[in-house]
């Protein structure tokens, strides 16, 4: 019997213990933002995604919700973990330095909250396809064409895309809004005949795989349905973050009045772990002496690049309002996102990749250099992410309770895969 | 190399000279004790001037009801001059004799009565004398503070003589900031508000009130339950709060010398702990960290000032000591000449943790017979069998004083412990922990145990995120089969502590089936019950991982230097943290609260009212209760709210009677007729009250005490007799300490093995 070696072991040892730890609000009796799971088990009419279908047959067949929804969400974490894992070495080319990316992918903020308080089951689980989305888009443009498999890139992110709108409308609308962008931020890239046709043949592999999903979808959209938690609220601007909020490296720390703050966004930000890299990269791009040719530079800073991007778009200073009032399509597309926050989810991506990449790069400054890194890398996590676990199991009142809020109860149509 | 530095001491100007100013201050205090004293005659609601120093303020009044009390207070500067508080004030008439502080003089000060709408409240008589409790308190510091500098100079000296190595300082100082910082919440004016505070600061004032009554060592305290008296000290050992009681003594207020004694639990916890484990490790460094890192154990540190459960947390200050001694049984080699002594350390640290807290025996007992069931071969060697019943006979013979009343009363009375019916935990299972508190890192000031709250406002029910880390990095270390493949000495002790630990941390869960142990009734029920929260064996939990985590370094150190180091900052940079965050938060959200004199503390806290006759109602002991029967009149009667003498003038005109008094029945009451002398039989009455029985025809004044009877007496001989063979041995005996800690670090790994 094959033997696993010794840093096998190590990564096995790491992923179950990030494992057990994402996994901390699962051992107890009661979920947190449980009425938000309650909408995935609704009986209305509406659009549920494959996943989604899952998860209610399996409570069909007999378990309670809870641990219909423990078992999925153990399920979820953990193909979030390996496949972040596993994409995110791929691209930084070593096997810490990925696992240093998946730690700060799993345990941002953004994922804490959309499972410890959107309880957004769909959004969750489109985060175990971005780091495969990621990693196609990754190999299309780093790759030479010519190198043997590159026609697999297109696997990758044709399957990463379908994965997404499968799982999530909304996560799906930016991720295809920002594949839109990259390509065109890389137009003489993307315009090379290979890559072009790898591209072209993964986003029409992707949008007929989803078909099911985005036919009645659009249908409805063009019918001016409006889901149901998005409806209850203001316009998509307003709902953008104050800039300050990204800068709070403990979110954590906040106290919401449910009554008040109704979805909670004041736990949403931007995590240390990525305002530390993008201080580093700062620091560095200043300070560093200019090398012409470095690429690894150039894809950190593209990547650094987008995630500041994406999280400048979850921010009232970009100008959403101005953006709604272009055309009625543009503005039913961004009811239909819900919340400017939901842009965190690229910065997530490209965040975790630059540190996989960061991390690759202190790998060739030795082992004492690694060592330090992925103690900063840790500790960084703790302070944030874990944080802000801990800190939203100790000031949330248990509700054994799956009961959704009123306006679910009350809707007549239901975007299961927009929540 | 005595006579050397004392020469060099004595030889030295500046030394000399520090002396000089200490013996000089020394007699300034001395003095200070024949100034004197201030009187005042101050009225009621009008401002008087009072100044600085310590008093006593004597209250006679009238009551007819409860509710009411009496305040003492600067209007200006409030508690930065005068330090006294609210008196309870009881019903009938009383004398109290209560302490007052003032920090500084004062114009401002003013007393008022606190009526309920009491139409019979009068204050007969109001008084302020001055008292020596400054001057005691002065004196106290000044040996404190010139102990402290004349320690600090001697190790100087003895340093720049004969040289003290770099990394035994850094151990010291570590020890000393990790001191420091576990004592953040000490360093207040105030206390924090503790699950179990009230109840504690009432034991300590019940040894007061208890030597007052002439018991020695202190029994049934006086104080409780409006004077009717609890044997809490016959069910929970008051030994060490012998120091916070010395320190009321001395004249400190009650919340000074609470977190004084705090500091002083702190202090010994560390100290012991270092001492033992820098035996175990053979390494200053790996214990001083060990060490550290079990004083900022998170749970020990919740269990001082969230819980305030001093019991629990003085028996965490020894169960260092019961580890080591138990090391020493099992891994030194029998035939050496150091094995000897091994019994008398373990037998110090088990009566060190029996003094402090008995349901930490019981957890301790389960974890003893574990240990020598799986070492049985050992066990049953000669000389290791010799040691374990010395151990464990002399733990007996120096207990006797305590064991014997606790099994007497335990055995032949019955009282609420170990009935649910009559406590205020029904069922243990709703105490136990989620799983998720082991893994949770950010504890706060939350104090919340009961597992229908989740993890909303949780208790701190973990080991704390350092002790966790060394448990991570050895079931790493495992993992990969580095362990496995090393010869790392202590190997197999750590996979012991390992599997303590998650033993430990497992059985504190939520899942384990509490309920039915508790459903199977007869001594497992009393001990499921007595136990009261399973996530009490988070302190036993703390031990062994500390443990674990002391030889994770002591590998490291045996792997290569920059590991050990890394291995160090890691440990010691957790805690700090995380021990500082959890301080933190708990200072910033925690209830507080201010309680100067015994008078302000009321006497009704008798938390889950364990040790009160069965079916007790504490509702109905109302004060001067005294009750007869119909051929028996009470002409004159007398009993303080703080004391057990009661005096009642009976006269009985019939048959045989009875009169009941306002005293809890416990069996060693005692009552006589002062005149002649009579003993009369003292039973139990309504509401488990004491009832003497009345001869037909007697009138006369019946005293009713408490007394001993012989074999307590006895036993208290024997643990006397048995402490002094202890210290007589340490003295003249011979120090068995090891000289070389060569070789025999393994054989807790052969021991395993076998």
């Amino acid at each position: 019997m094959k033997r696993w070696n010794r840093r096998q072991r190590n990564i096995i040892f790491v992923l179950a213990v990030l494992l057990a730890f994402l996994a901390m609000p699962l051992y107890m009796d009661y979920l947190p933002a449980s009425e938000r799971l309650g909408i995935y088990f609704l009986e209305k009419e509406g659009i549920r995604g494959p996943f989604l279908w899952f998860l209610l047959l399996l409570h069909r067949l007999g378990p309670e919700i809870q641990t219909c929804c423990k078992a999925y969400i153990f399920l979820v974490n953990l193909g979030g973990l390996l496949a972040s894992f596993y994409c995110f070495a791929q691209v930084a080319e070593n096997c810490y330095a990925g696992l240093a990316g998946s730690f700060c992918y799993c345990f941002s903020v953004y994922y804490i909250y959309i499972y410890m308080v959107r309880g957004s089951l769909g959004e969750m689980t489109a985060f175990v396809f971005l780091p495969i989305y990621g990693l196609g888009l990754w190999r299309l443009y780093t790759w030479e064409q010519e190198r043997k498999g590159y026609w697999k890139s297109g696997i990758l992110l044709g399957a990463g895309l379908a994965g997404i709108w499968l799982s999530c409308v909304p996560v799906a609308f930016v991720f295809s809004g920002f594949t839109v962008l990259i390509g065109l931020v890389l137009a003489p890239r993307t315009f090379r005949r290979r890559t072009f046709t790898v591209l072209a043949a993964a986003c029409a592999a992707a949008a007929a795989v989803t078909a099911g999903i985005t036919v009645p979808y659009a249908r409805k959209v063009l019918s001016g349905g409006l889901y149901a938690d998005a409806a209850a609220g203001s316009s998509f601007g307003a709902r953008a973050l104050l800039p300050s909020r990204l800068l709070l490296p403990f979110q954590g720390s906040a106290v919401y009045d449910p009554e008040v703050f109704q979805d909670h966004t004041g736990y949403v930000g931007l995590s240390l772990p990525f305002l530390v890299l993008i201080a580093v990269w700062a620091a560095e791009w200043l300070l560093r002496e200019k090398k012409r040719g470095d690429s690894l530079w150039r894809r950190i800073c593209f990547l650094v690049g987008l995630c500041g991007f994406s999280a400048l778009l979850c921010t009232t200073v970009f100008p959403w309002e101005w953006f709604a009032g272009l055309h009625w399509s543009v503005r039913a597309l961004l009811e239909h996102i819900g919340y400017p926050w939901r842009f965190l989810a690229p910065a997530v991506l490209s965040g975790s990749m630059a540190v996989g990449l960061y991390g690759s790069r202190m790998w060739n400054r030795g082992k004492r250099a690694m060592g330090v890194f992925l103690a900063g890398v840790t500790v960084c996590n703790v302070l944030s992410g874990i944080y802000l676990m801990d800190s939203l199991l100790y000031t949330t009142k248990p509700n054994r309770s799956y009961e959704v809020q009123e306006r679910y109860q009350d809707a007549e149509y239901v975007f299961y895969i927009s929540e | 190399m005595a006579k050397a530095m004392r020469k060099e001491i004595l030889g030295n100007k500046k030394i000399c000279v520090l002396l000089a100013a200490e013996g000089l201050c020394l007699l300034a205090v001395l003095l200070s004790f024949f100034r004197p004293l201030p009187v005042y005659s101050p009225k009621l609601g009008q401002s008087f001037h009072l100044d600085a120093g310590t008093y006593t303020v004597r209250i006679s009044y009238t009551a007819s009801q409860e509710g009411n009390g009496f305040s003492l207070e600067d209007s200006r500067f409030g508690t930065q001059t005068v330090l006294f508080g609210t008196t309870v004030l009881c019903t009938g008439d009383n004398t109290d004799d209560c302490e007052l502080w003032v920090l500084k003089g004062t114009d401002s000060a003013v007393a008022n009565l606190i009526n309920s709408g009491d139409e019979g409240l009068a204050l007969q008589e109001f008084s302020i004398r001055g008292n020596h409790a400054d001057s005691r308190m002065l004196l106290f510091l000044l040996v404190l503070t010139a102990g402290a500098v004349d320690l600090l100079v001697f190790v100087r000296i003895y340093d720049l003589k004969y040289g003290i190595k770099t990394a035994k300082k850094l151990v010291w100082a570590g020890l000393f900031v990790t001191w420091l910082f576990s004592c953040i919440p000490c360093f207040v004016d105030y206390n924090l508000w503790g699950d179990d505070w009230g109840f504690h600061l009432l034991r300590v004032e019940g040894l007061i009130s208890g030597l007052q009554d002439g018991q020695f060592p202190v029994r049934i305290q006086g104080n409780w339950l409006r004077g009717y008296g609890y044997a809490v000290s016959i069910f929970y050992s008051d030994l060490f709060l012998v120091i916070p009681m010395l320190f009321r003594l001395t004249g400190f207020p009650v919340a000074v010398s609470w977190n004084m004694f705090l500091a002083v639990i702190n202090g010994a916890a560390l100290l012991i702990a270092y001492q033992c484990f820098k035996r175990c490790f053979r390494n200053e460094a790996v214990g001083g960290t060990a060490a550290i890192l079990y004083t900022l154990s998170a749970y020990r540190l919740y269990n001082l000032y969230s819980r305030a459960a001093m019991g629990e947390v003085m028996a965490m200050a020894f169960l260092p000591m019961v580890f080591y001694g138990f090391y020493r049984i099992f891994t030194f080699d029998p035939d050496s000449p150091e094995y000897k002594g091994g019994w008398r350390v373990t037998a110090l640290g088990l009566t060190g943790v029996i003094q402090s807290h008995v349901i930490t025996c019981e957890m301790l007992a389960v974890c003893i017979v574990i240990l020598c069931v799986a070492l049985v071969r050992k066990v049953l060697r000669g000389k290791v069998f010799l040691e374990l019943s010395k151990a464990a006979a002399m733990t007996l013979l120096l207990n006797l004083w305590y064991l014997l009343p606790f099994v007497d009363y335990f055995v032949t009375g019955k009282f609420n412990v170990g009935h649910a019916e009559t406590m205020v935990i029904k069922s243990v299972r709703d105490w136990a922990i989620w799983p998720t508190h082991a893994l949770f890192l950010f504890y706060g000031g939350g104090t919340r145990g009961n597992v229908s709250v989740g993890m909303n406002w949780t208790g701190t029910y973990s080991i704390g995120a350092a002790l966790l880390a060394g448990c991570l990095i050895w079931l790493y270390l495992e993992f990969v089969g580095d362990m496995g493949r090393s010869r790392f000495a202590g190997k197999n002790l750590g996979r012991l502590m390992f599997a303590f630990t998650v033993f430990f941390l497992g059985i504190a869960v939520h899942q384990i089936p509490w309920d039915r142990l508790q459903d199977m009734g007869g001594i497992i029920q009393t001990l499921v019950m007595s136990l009261q929260f399973p996530y009490r064996f988070l302190a036993l939990a703390c031990l062994t991982a500390s443990v674990l985590a002391g030889l994770v370094m002591a590998y490291g150190k045996e792997r290569n230097a920059v590991l050990y180091k890394g291995l160090g900052a890691l440990f010691l940079g957790t805690a700090l943290f995380f021990g500082i965050y959890q301080l933190n938060n708990l200072m910033v959200t925690h209830g507080m609260a201010r309680v100067y004199n015994k008078q302000s503390m009321g006497s009704t806290y008798v938390s889950n009212g364990e040790y009160l006759p069965y079916k007790a109602d504490v509702g109905l002991m109302q004060p001067d209760m005294v009750a007869a029967d119909e051929n028996t009149r009470v002409d004159f009667y007398e009993k303080g709210q703080y004391t057990l003498r009661t005096e009642v003038h009976v006269t009985n005109s019939g048959e045989e009677g009875y009169v009941e008094l306002p005293i809890l029945y416990y069996r060693d009451y005692d009552a006589e007729v002062v005149e002649t002398g009579q003993h009369l039989a003292v039973t139990e009455g309504n509401n488990s009250v004491v009832r003497v029985a009345v001869p037909g025809g007697l009138s006369g004044t019946i005293r009713v005490w408490f007394h001993e009877p012989w074999h307590w007496r006895t036993a208290e001989l024997v643990s006397v007799l048995a402490a002094l063979y202890m210290i007589l041995r340490r003295l003249w005996g011979g120090r068995a300490r090891p000289k070389s800690f060569g070789k025999r670090t393994d054989r807790f790994l052969e021991t395993v093995s076998e």
